[in-house]
């Protein structure tokens, strides 16, 4: 008879999820699927206001990453004023883009993983969360809150908060840099740069302790899609999508993001509200592509920041052609944080950066525009459609979690298979089945929308709906 | 003495969880000092244990929905990891006192919880009516505790807090 173990919710991600398992007569997991349990509304009850409110509107749509929502909404904007916005606002989009990358990966490593990693997959649940971090090594947790604190104070200075700031708009940005705010970012720069940079060796050396997590975790092959910008550089904010296979070849390259909807496709399952986007050409489910750190780092030559560019070629030395295993989105992770901030600098340097030209204004020009910008956890596309009087008739947002939903799925059934055996469940083993989602740093939020507590229940079901086995940890 | 921080926390677009905001903006209206330090926020984040060791005094505010909606409560907290929860990156007032004195070394003098009751934190803006008519007892008592410590010779308002 075959059994089914349930994971609900998921701890320390973004929003809820639940994983069950299912174990065939011997006991052995024969699948696995990650179910997202909640709704997003926000496609929906857009319609009929006015497209300049989109940008703070979609904002909300998240407490960790709203910077990725308002760029990508302000991006859609600009489209449909056909505007070209000012360089400098360009910019300072850019730069804020950036400081929502650090504090946003920084969160992923050293709040939600960085327990796991320092304290080891089979540690004390009780004491695997930042205290314990803080506990087993004070520089690292301490290095952890700061660097958040730098993310989250650029975007403070820029936009005037930390959460939601709207300061981005269509057309621009609504305040030039005044000097004194560049002279207190450029303060806080070398802090930042070490604290990464050390973080970046004391992950380098441990890496032989997760091999066998490197080697289970999502480690597959797959596609891998991310913006390039127009100088070959990582483009978290502008450029083309590109396309690349396990071997690293070049499937599709210069892809105009407004056209996303010619070669990806989005399925649905049953089982789960968040959708399953997949690469068209390729067709459903194989092909299966992942976004974010990990696919960034694999679609490009370089970085296109000196210390960053270091990293990287040690980085991609890991394996001959991409580099597969999502344990590695960690890695990417650290090492994209070290390029946004040698980015920022690199920015604040520039000669016009304080110009006072920074919004371009027009009417409605286009009844649709689509916005495409790197998010923390990978591609952002925001899609509307409005009618002559600006009104939206509809939009389509393709998340970044969404786009690594058939990655997830694949890569627990991996790590299931390898570390859960038979009936009797075990924390250990079922925080590494957890630990292969936290790889992704999945934002379910975003994904659907919703808030909640998010205790852990386990429960092992029989194929006849009779639970044999429960645990739970708040 | 030196200078007290008022954090407060909460949702203004999920009814009465606004109230922390409304209480710090009133505080902020009737007080002139320069010494008291206020932000408003959604959460009690990790990063607030930078501000939180350089306080004297660090008064926490927020909504809560054990106490009778509209009733106002204000108790000393002290640090304690013991439940810091599926934590992310959030933390309770406990859990950021213990954060702050494992980051930085120390933890205020005094710490207090300001909490009120609510009644409805569905999805809307404005608060309810026996919540907001909380607001004065709320700003009173926060800068009634302030005005007392103000008067007390600095040894004592600087003796740490002893926990009974």
């Amino acid at each position: 008879m075959g059994q089914k173990i349930v994971i609900d919710p998921v701890t320390r991600l973004e929003g809820h999820g639940k994983i069950t398992l299912q174990l065939d007569d011997k006991g052995e997991v024969q699948e696995a699927y990650f179910h997202v349990t909640q709704l997003r509304g926000f496609e929906k009850f857009c319609e009929g206001r006015p497209f300049y409110e989109m940008p703070n509107l979609m904002a909300r749509i998240c407490g960790i990453c709203p910077v990725s929502h308002l760029i990508a909404s302000a991006k859609a904007c600009d489209a449909l004023l056909a505007v070209r916005i000012p360089p400098i606002a360009r910019r300072l989009r850019q730069m804020m883009n950036l400081a929502q990358i650090v504090q946003s990966h920084a969160l992923s490593f050293f709040y939600l993983s960085s327990p796991d990693l320092l304290l080891g997959m089979d540690s004390d649940p009780a004491k695997r969360n930042l205290f314990g971090v803080m506990q087993a090594n004070p520089e690292l947790g301490r290095g952890g809150v700061r660097l958040r604190q730098f993310g989250q104070k650029i975007i403070e200075l820029l936009g005037g908060k930390r959460i939601h700031p709207g300061w981005v708009v269509p057309g621009g940005v609504n305040e030039p840099l005044s000097a004194a705010k560049r002279e207190q970012i450029l303060k806080m720069i070398p802090e930042a740069l070490a604290t990464t940079q050390q973080t970046i060796s004391w992950f380098k050396q441990n890496l032989e302790s997760y091999r066998r997590e490197i080697r289970t975790f999502a480690n597959f092959p797959t596609l891998f899609m991310g913006l390039v910008a127009h100088d070959d550089r990582l483009g978290f904010y502008e450029g083309t999508l590109r396309i690349t296979d396990s071997s690293g070849k070049i499937v599709a390259d210069n892809l105009d993001p407004a056209q996303y909807a010619a070669y990806i496709g989005e399925a649905v399952e049953p089982y789960s509200y968040m959708k399953f986007p997949y690469y068209k050409p390729l067709g459903y489910p194989d092909g299966i592509y992942r976004v974010g750190p990990l696919a960034r780092l694999n679609i490009v030559n370089r970085c296109g920041s000196p210390l960053a560019d270091e990293e990287f070629a040690e980085f991609r030395q890991l394996e001959r052609g991409a580099v597969l295993s999502s344990f590695h989105y960690h890695y990417a992770r650290l090492i994209e944080i070290l390029f946004a901030i040698e980015r920022i600098e690199e920015f604040l340097n520039e000669r016009d950066i304080l110009s006072q030209h920074v919004r371009a204004t027009a009417s409605l020009n286009e009844l649709e525009g689509v916005g495409v910008a790197e998010a923390p956890r990978g591609t952002l596309i925001h899609h509307y459609r409005v009618d002559e009087q600006g009104l939206m008739t509809s939009a389509n947002l393709i998340i970044a979690t969404g786009h690594n939903n058939l990655a997830m799925n694949r890569g627990i059934l991996q790590a299931a298979k390898h570390f859960v055996r038979g009936a009797k469940l075990q924390e250990g083993m079922l925080n590494r089945v957890e630990a292969v989602i936290r790889c992704f740093d999945p934002c379910l939020s975003c994904s659907t929308h919703a808030m909640g507590q998010m205790p852990l229940i386990i429960e092992l079901v029989a194929a006849d709906g009779s639970q044999l086995d429960q645990m739970r940890r708040n | 003495m030196g200078h007290t921080l008022i954090l407060a926390c909460g949702n203004p677009l999920r009814g009465d969880d606004a109230v922390g905001w409304e209480i710090a903006e009133a505080v902020q209206s009737a007080s002139s000092r320069a010494d008291i330090d206020i932000e408003t926020a959604h959460q009690f984040a990790p990063e607030m244990a930078d501000r939180i060791s350089q306080a004297a005094i660090v008064i926490f505010i927020d909504a809560c929905v054990t106490n009778e909606p509209g009733s106002v409560r204000f108790e000393r907290v002290f640090p304690s990891q013991s439940d810091p929860g599926t934590f992310t990156h959030e933390l309770n007032p406990p859990a950021l006192l213990a954060l702050a004195e494992a980051l930085y070394g120390r933890s205020p003098t005094r710490a207090f919880a300001l909490t009120v009751g609510a009644e409805s934190l569905e999805l809307n803006e404005g608060l309810s009516e026996s919540v907001r008519a909380a607001i004065p007892e709320a700003v009173f008592t926060i800068l009634g505790y302030l005005a007392r410590q103000a008067s007390l010779p600095n040894d004592v308002a600087a003796a740490p807090a002893v926990r009974v």
